[in-house]
């Protein structure tokens, strides 16, 4: 490879579709576009179900919702508005925490363990783009740096309630804290994150695999 | 629910709130009350709204596991049945037999019959500007469409170049990683401003699955240096921040190779380098203004 060449100079998917591209086909009612969408983001979701529901078969399952109410909500997806992947984690998200609520139990704050690894290793999907699997693991380092880089009991307090599905008062109790210091906690350490991350990643551009807002870029 | 409140007292309780009720850490009394004031404040909103693009991203800081197989199908599965719904016909209505539509209008204006076919030609022929002028539309969204998609790669690397100016700023630097193996696909990045000694490095395609590689740095000297590990997963993907102990720009070249001893030389490395960047040869990285 020549070392002029920029890494994600083509870092359009295989498929030859970027996000924008993909919604737009998913919100035309095109199959095969959700199966590349789900190629290329369905670790990523299927991993962020798995932390909150600590749970394989109910993160699986929240996975195929995810899936679906995208193929069924696509065309109203608006890529000015955040990129397809943020889109995709909130939906996510919200669905996880709708679950854990309705289970009226709470998950283990924590990764699953190697167990879950081995049940899954082996399975990786072949039509995944590695260009963009490549984007979404630096991505993820950023990310990771970000959490790193706040004390740990802030983390512990953001952790617990956007993982976790607690309440300011619930995170209090299971500390042993004030209220008041676990606000403070959770204020802190969200300032924090979004001064280390905020100004890449802000407006969401640097997220959308494939194009970006031209028109936010072009300000 | 309580009426919303607008005074700058309920503003003020908002405002510290807002973190706790982004992360929806609120009790239910409390996320209503904020609700309600946020449909009716818009600095509020705009301060509420600073966290939608960032908070989902946490989410990626979960460690990658896969799902089974099962549920792409279960997927599309679902999908195309949507569609047959979709797409499945209707029964169409047979309307009883009436007078033409024109009718009765004509009536009602007491026009004569012999006017309504001069008539109908004027509507026939509006519509039919109409339906062009809806074409030319349509055929202008597919040519601006298309060029979006020609754009997409002109805008993936900028997004490039703007991630690194944002992190490391306007020397933003990107150094490629070339596969030692011509026959090998792998590949990868470093990414890093040559007077910090930061650096993020991204690889992809990497031939032994699930290995650790570490990152090896040239020196002028000719020694060499780990900075860092990836660990590489199933997909042959890993990428990783280093901290290096001087300016990138200091050293010659970084080498990716898997994790090894620590005998480090230029004849050991030969054998085992799998990826290989100069620092020399820096890609030029244009200025954008964010």
């Amino acid at each position: 490879m020549a070392l002029s060449r920029l890494p994600y100079e083509e870092r359009v998917a295989p498929e030859g579709l970027d996000d924008g591209a993909l919604a737009t086909r998913i919100g035309n009612g095109d199959a095969d576009a959700l199966g590349m969408l789900y190629d290329r983001y369905s670790r990523v979701v299927y991993s962020f179900a798995l932390r909150m529901v600590a749970d394989a078969g109910s993160a699986e399952e929240l996975t195929q919702e995810v899936f679906i109410r995208v193929w069924r909500q696509g065309g109203q997806y608006q890529h000015s508005r955040g990129a397809l992947l943020t889109w995709i984690l909130s939906i996510t998200h919200n669905m996880a925490i709708d679950e854990i609520r309705r289970r009226k139990r709470r998950p283990q704050i924590q990764d699953a363990g190697e167990d879950a690894d081995q049940l899954i290793y082996g399975l990786v999907d072949a039509r995944a783009d590695v260009e963009g699997q490549a984007w979404l693991g630096a991505l993820r380092e950023l990310v990771r740096t970000a959490l790193d880089d706040i004390p740990v009991s802030q983390r512990t307090a953001i952790e617990l309630a956007y993982f976790g599905g607690l309440t300011q008062r619930e995170i209090a109790d299971r500390l042993g804290e004030p209220l008041g210091t676990i606000k403070t906690r959770m204020r802190l350490g969200l300032l924090k994150l979004k001064d280390r991350l905020g100004p890449a990643f802000g407006d969401g551009s640097l997220v959308q695999l494939g194009s970006a807002n031209r028109d936010e870029r072009a300000e | 629910m309580s009426a919303p409140n607008e005074s700058p007292a309920e503003c003020a309780w908002i405002q510290d709130q807002l973190e706790v009720h982004t992360l929806g850490a609120t009790s239910e009394a409390e996320r209503d009350r904020i609700e309600s004031h946020l449909l009716i404040c818009p600095e509020c909103r705009e301060s509420a709204d600073r966290y939608d693009n960032l908070l989902p991203l946490l989410g990626l800081a979960s460690a990658q596991h896969f799902p089974s197989a099962s549920v792409r199908s279960s997927v599309l599965a679902a999908a195309r049945a949507d569609l047959s719904i979709r797409s499945e016909p209707t029964i169409a209505r047979v309307p009883a037999r009436v007078a033409p539509w024109y009718r009765a209008p004509l009536q009602r204006m007491r026009l004569p019959h012999v006017l309504s076919a001069p008539l109908i030609g004027l509507l026939v022929l509006s519509g039919a500007v109409t339906v062009g002028s809806q074409y030319q539309l349509g055929t202008q969204r597919d040519r601006m469409e298309a060029l979006e998609r020609e754009n997409a790669g002109l805008s993936t690397h900028l997004d490039s170049v703007r991630q690194g100016q944002i992190r490391f700023g306007q020397n933003a630097t990107v150094y490629s990683l070339g596969s030692v193996d011509s026959s090998s696909d792998a590949a990868g990045f470093v990414l890093g401003n040559p007077e910090q000694a930061l650096a993020l490095i991204s690889v992809w395609n990497m031939p032994a699955r699930a290995q650790t590689y570490q990152a090896v740095l040239e020196m002028d000297s000719g020694q060499f240096l780990v900075v860092g590990s990836l660990a590489i997963d199933e997909s042959g993907v890993g990428s990783a921040q280093v901290t290096l102990p001087g300016p990138l720009a200091q050293y010659n070249a970084v080498h990716i190779m898997p994790a090894q001893s620590a005998d480090l030389s230029a004849s050991t490395l030969a054998g085992n380098d799998v990826l290989l960047g100069g620092l020399q040869q820096a890609t030029s990285v244009p200025t954008i203004e964010s």
